[in-house]
């Protein structure tokens, strides 16, 4: 027994000294890498088949590129893979002129033997388009793509030469080039799809991804980390960066404790909350993104007394959304009237404004038949999202608020893919959640979040289809003036806003937190986080 | 020497007097005694105390700090939390909430466990060594763990929490009171009264509960400071009490994220339990030490 | 002895019988399909759910039903996990090297404080330094887990950077899992600066320890000193003590071994302890281990997982319980004299 107790002694003095003992060397290892703190697991790592925000911030600005980029100044459209590309006068044929020195991944599970070419494009896109494509069942759906209505819009794609394709469009649209340089638009790998084809193993194309972007996959431990080494021949400006590893932490205090122990470069996220100490933390600044993003409170219209117009409005006015103002967001949000910002050209200002009345809320519970009050429930993410810094904390506000009324409220919090799975059963009855804008057309706000293609593809958080909704999205998309357009939208919002299938609550700044020594963090919006530029020194 | 009394037989103090009064000579156990009392009777009139609501939303006062530092206020006493709620009134709910349950959990528990491990430690034969593997089967799974499953099955909540929690104390009553009654089943007194012809259950409720009591007393204590740290643990990972509910460990998880800003969120609650377990703790080790000096 | 083993021997098959069968039993508890919740397997169609159905036995007699289950379980087939949809015997094999270095390394610690304090104390009894540890271990043991893991942090990492906070190793350095262990894998891996990763990975332990080790330490305090009390009111000692031993020679020779004797059984109640704390410290510290993975699974619902949890590590406790019965047996020949007694 004694000598174990020494030996356990020892092993403790030698572990002491190992600790203290040596210096702690800066090495290249720790001096080119950079860890991201990130709020959450992605689902897979191809933006194309999501749109949650974490599987995109993830993957599509790492691993991927696009066609075209947006300049994130001054907001135009330049060249990325496509280095130029010209259009016929009524925007119906696009032809696009590929970039010959673009090579892909090279990694342990693929190696490619050719540079990019036509080829990819079209199995890129053909992916989401073509129900034949190979690929097409490896994803549930493709919801971005046919919420947008994308491919419909495509009546082909057409391989001239070996660096040059051409697009046809079924009609002129005014958005399509702004789309193709959305995160969603990724070109991924016609070789390694044929590899994987032959291998009979398909479902590895989303999980172990091959691209040509700045960073190419090495390893994802789910609830752990993600690690992306740099890809070698980039054919842009090579990353400063060897290494780049997301650390998942979900929890917003511990990330912020991170970033104090300097044991993150980059945070995602801090809440509203602890802005005051970052700004005052020596050696730690804050990077914004505008506001081009809504939280709202999406009730399941399905499902009774929430299929009542009336009983929604009800809620909406028995809510204190001053409170919210102040106690989610500290002041870092805009109040949100419309699902659409104040920002976009299509907003309207007309419309009229549920204001905090518990009064007239009870009113219209008894109008609807409802006397003592009803028990609901009210599901939120337990993480940050750009929109809405703590859900849960929402919940709880609204919780009170709704008890004044007589209505009983259980919080039910969920890990993000297990929330986002069982929304799209629509078994919830209501749900906090929102919507990052991919770009700056305000259909990108409508079409997405409420329409009937939404619905059938369980991302309309609301179940909500109403075809005068929908046909008022399709003229406007179809008018051939601005004017036109505008009126068509501003009707749309008023819909929303008596229907109310969702209320809209603010449109909030969001944030990453980095130690001073990191540089050129990309962090925009309209656009997933790129590290692209990225410098530690 | 004059002799005040008229009678001239002395009132002597029974073993659970004399037992009371060396529990009360002992001053960390009056003490603790004395905190103990207080918790319970925080526990039971935490309503009428609390000069708030416990979910009252002042909007006006959001996290204010304790009201003896300089921005602290008055009307709030151990300041509010980022929602404006009192912090003081939640901590005395939650003393209800916590505490309060965890006694009566522990209570019933008792109650079922020492019954079933009475009739366990009467039983011999094949039945009662089946009944031994089932209950170190139970007792191997980690009580945390096995309460974590509990609310798996059952769905999150106080209420699945405190299902958990009750089922998982049930086997160390039963454990603790069977291996009790079969010491004492083999002593020389016992056989006497069976001598004597009593019965089973004579012989259980007469002769070897008495003797049994410190065991189930001072797993009494260990189980209500069990419940605590389970119905707040889970409260804490977020799998028992709601969120914003006065749960101990459910303002302590809630408050993380405001550690940096208002870590007195973060340490009352702490704090509080600290005190409320370290007081259970001495108390059951002040009795423990009376009643062994009894039966010595 | 071999009627011992026998029996222990007994006693372990048919606690993990009993183990084996609650945990099957969780796959019909659990709300949801039983066919997925054993297989874990989510997006099945018609054939396939029929195919699977016929495998598991579901229309055949819970009996049948439980012998596949074992059958599977002894082939470590624990299913898919329900959020990756891989198998989770990978999942697991990755972290519970995690969770086994972490504890052990705190049951280190554990002993290390543990035993010479209670010894002291036991030794010294009703004497100051008895007070105060004891003190010491009363007010230890009534700090719950999770909040002196948070003022750890807030102490040693956030105020004083000394020590990292989460995980077991600087993300950015990346040593190749052969063998689960982290210091065993630095050691073999083929790397560059390796201590600096040593020292890397030493400072990530430091805190998980220390709050792993206070419940077990506080515990191990209160078993020993009783034990030594006991060992010191016995006639040996006073005759030892008349035949003019040393209080050092004393203590090493007598007091000590025949003190942890009667306790080691008691060990398994630390073990148990050691494992609860293990679950919580890890959520705190981001450690990697079994604890980390269960809590995800939960919320995450990921029913397959939560059974193969409880199936692992009420498997393993038992393990432990019995393997500590047979140690005590071998070290006491008392405790076998009692069992022939029986």
């Amino acid at each position: 027994m004694i000598d174990i107790k020494l030996l356990n002694l020892f092993i403790m003095v030698l572990t002491c000294f190992i600790t203290l003992g040596c210096e702690q060397k800066s090495n290249d290892t720790l001096k080119s890498g950079l860890i991201y703190c990130s709020e959450g697991s992605p689902e897979n790592f191809n933006p194309q088949t999501t749109t949650s925000s974490i599987t995109i911030d993830a993957s599509g600005r790492q691993i991927y590129d696009r066609l075209l980029e947006l300049n994130p100044i001054t907001h135009e459209i330049v060249p990325s893979l496509a280095k130029n590309w010209t259009s016929n006068p009524e925007g119906t044929v696009y032809n696009f002129f590929l970039r010959d020195d673009v090579s892909f991944h090279n990694t342990q599970y693929f190696t490619p033997n050719r540079n990019l070419n036509s080829d990819d494009i079209i199995f890129s896109f053909n992916r989401w388009r073509v129900k034949s494509h190979p690929f097409h069942d490896v994803a549930d759906s493709y919801p971005y793509m046919q919420t947008q209505q994308l491919n419909l819009l495509i009546e082909d794609i057409i391989r001239i030469s070996d660096h040059q394709i051409q697009i046809r469009l079924v009609q002129p649209s005014n958005s399509f080039i702004e789309q193709l340089a959305t995160d969603y638009m990724v070109i991924l790998s016609a070789e390694y799809g044929a590899q994987l084809s032959l291998k009979e193993e398909k479902q590895l194309i989303d999980t172990q991804p091959v691209g040509t972007g700045p960073f190419k996959f090495q390893e994802y431990i789910k609830d752990q980390y993600i690690r992306f080494k740099v890809h070698e021949n980039y054919w842009g400006d090579k990353p400063k960066l060897s290494q780049l590893v997301y650390d998942i932490t979900p929890q917003s205090s511990t990330r912020l404790a991170k970033l104090l122990s300097a044991e993150c470069d980059v945070i995602s996220y801090p809440t509203a909350s602890e802005m005051l100490i970052l700004q005052d933390k020596d050696g730690i600044n804050v990077q914004s993104k505008t506001p081009e993003n809504t939280s709202y409170w999406a009730f399941n219209t399905l499902k009774p007394p929430f299929d009542q117009k009336i009983v929604r409005q009800a809620l909406a006015l028995a809510i204190d959304k001053q409170q919210i103002y102040k106690t989610i967001y500290y002041g870092t949000a805009f109040p949100a009237d419309s699902l659409l910002p104040p920002s976009s050209w299509a907003y309207n200002n007309k419309l009229t404004q549920y204001e905090y009345d518990p009064v007239k809320a009870k009113e219209l519970l008894i109008q609807a038949g409802i006397k003592s009050g009803f028990e609901m429930e009210i599901w939120a993410p337990n993480i940050e999202r750009a929109y809405n810094p703590n859900a849960i904390k929402m919940a709880e506000v609204i919780k009170a608020n709704l008890a004044l009324v007589g209505i009983s409220v259980t919080i039910i919090d969920f890990e993000w893919t297990a929330l986002r799975k069982k929304l799209s059963m629509n078994e919830h009855d209501s749900v906090l959640f929102g919507w990052n804008a991919d770009m700056s057309d305000p259909d990108n706000y409508l079409r997405p979040v409420l329409s009937c293609s939404a619905a059938i593809i369980g991302i309309n958080r609301a179940a909500w289809c109403e075809p005068k909704f929908d046909e008022l999205l399709v003229n406007a998309e179809l008018s051939d003036s601005l004017e036109k357009r505008k009126a068509y939208l501003i009707q749309a919002q008023e819909v929303l806003n008596t229907e109310l299938p969702l209320f809209p609550i603010a449109h909030s700044l969001s944030f990453i937190a980095k130690q001073d020594n990191i540089h050129n963090v990309r962090f925009e919006a309209f656009s997933a986080i790129s590290f692209k530029y990225a410098e530690k020194n | 020497m004059q002799n005040n009394q008229i009678y001239k037989e002395v009132q002597y103090p029974g073993p659970y007097q004399i037992a009371w009064s060396r529990f009360k000579s002992d001053h960390i156990s009056w003490v603790s005694f004395c905190l103990v009392a207080t918790f319970i009777f925080v526990a039971v009139f935490a309503p009428v105390i609390a000069p708030y609501s416990p979910y009252a939303q002042h909007n006006e006062n959001i996290l204010h700090p304790p009201s003896w530092q300089t921005a602290g206020n008055v009307y709030f006493l151990l300041g509010t939390d980022d929602l404006g709620r009192d912090v003081f009134s939640r901590l005395l709910h939650g003393t209800q909430v916590t505490f309060g349950i965890s006694l009566i959990v522990a209570l019933v528990a008792m109650l079922v466990g020492c019954a079933l491990g009475a009739m366990a430690g009467m039983s011999r034969g094949l039945r009662a060594s089946f009944f031994n593997h089932l209950l170190d089967t139970i007792l191997s799974i980690p009580s945390l763990l096995l309460a974590i499953i509990i609310v798996a099955i059952l769905g999150p909540g106080l209420e699945n929490t405190i299902w958990a929690v009750f089922s998982v104390l049930i086997p160390q009553f039963v454990h603790r009171t069977r291996i009790a009654i079969k010491i004492e089943l083999e002593k020389e007194y016992v056989t006497a009264a069976r001598l004597d012809g009593a019965s089973d259950f004579h012989i259980l409720t007469n002769t070897i509960l008495p003797n049994i009591i410190e065991t189930i007393i001072l797993q009494y204590s260990l189980a209500v400071s069990a419940a605590m740290l389970d119905i707040a643990a889970l409260g804490f990972l977020g799998l028992g009490a709601q969120h914003g509910s006065p749960e101990w460990g459910a303002m302590l998880a809630d408050s993380i994220d405001l550690i940096y800003r208002a870590s007195w969120l973060a340490t009352l609650p702490g704090i509080t339990m600290f005190i409320c377990l370290l007081s259970v703790h001495t108390m059951g080790h002040g009795i423990r030490n009376t009643l062994k000096q009894r039966s010595e | 002895m071999f009627v011992y083993l026998i029996r222990r021997l007994n006693l372990l098959i048919t606690t993990l019988f009993l183990i084996s069968l609650f945990s099957f039993s969780l796959g019909h508890f659990f709300p949801g399909d039983p066919v997925i919740n054993f297989s874990g397997q989510q997006s099945l169609d018609y054939d396939e759910y029929e195919a699977l159905s016929q495998t598991l036995g579901m229309n055949q007699s819970y009996f049948e039903q439980y012998i596949i289950y074992l059958r599977r379980i002894l082939d470590g087939d624990l299913g898919l996990s329900f959020s990756t949809q891989t198998p989770l015997i990978d999942d697991v094999i990755r972290v519970m090297p995690a969770s086994i270095e972490l504890s052990f390394y705190a049951l280190l610690l554990t002993l290390v404080l543990g035993l010479p304090l209670g010894l002291w104390a036991g030794i010294k009894q009703h004497k100051l330094v008895d007070k105060i540890i004891f003190t010491l271990a009363t007010m230890a043991n009534s700090v719950p887990i999770f909040w002196s893991g948070l003022i750890f942090i807030l102490i040693f990492s956030l105020n004083n950077q000394i020590f990292p906070m989460s995980g077991r190793l600087n993300l950015l350095y990346e040593v190749p899992s052969q063998t689960g262990f982290l210091l065993m894998d630095i050691f073999l891996a083929d790397m560059p600066n390796k201590l600096a990763v040593y020292q890397d990975a030493l400072t990530h332990l430091v805190l998980p320890t220390l709050t792993l080790a206070i419940l077990p330490t506080t515990l191990l305090i209160g078993m020993m000193r009783s034990s030594v009390v006991n060992v010191m009111r016995s006639p040996y000692i006073k005759a030892a003590l008349t035949k003019g031993l040393s209080t050092r020679e004393l203590i090493s020779r007598h007091v000590f071994r025949n003190a942890i004797v009667p306790i080691i059984p008691q060990f398994s109640l630390l073990f148990n302890i050691l494992m609860t704390s293990t679950m919580i410290t890890e959520i705190i510290f981001s450690w990697p281990g079994i604890g980390h993975w269960l809590i995800e699974a939960i919320y995450q619902r990921d029913y397959p997982a939560i059974q193969a949890t409880l199936l692992l590590v009420a498997s393993i406790m038992i393990m432990i319980t019995v393997v500590l019965d047979i140690l005590h047996m071998l070290v006491n020949p008392l405790a076998r004299q009692t069992l022939h007694a029986k």
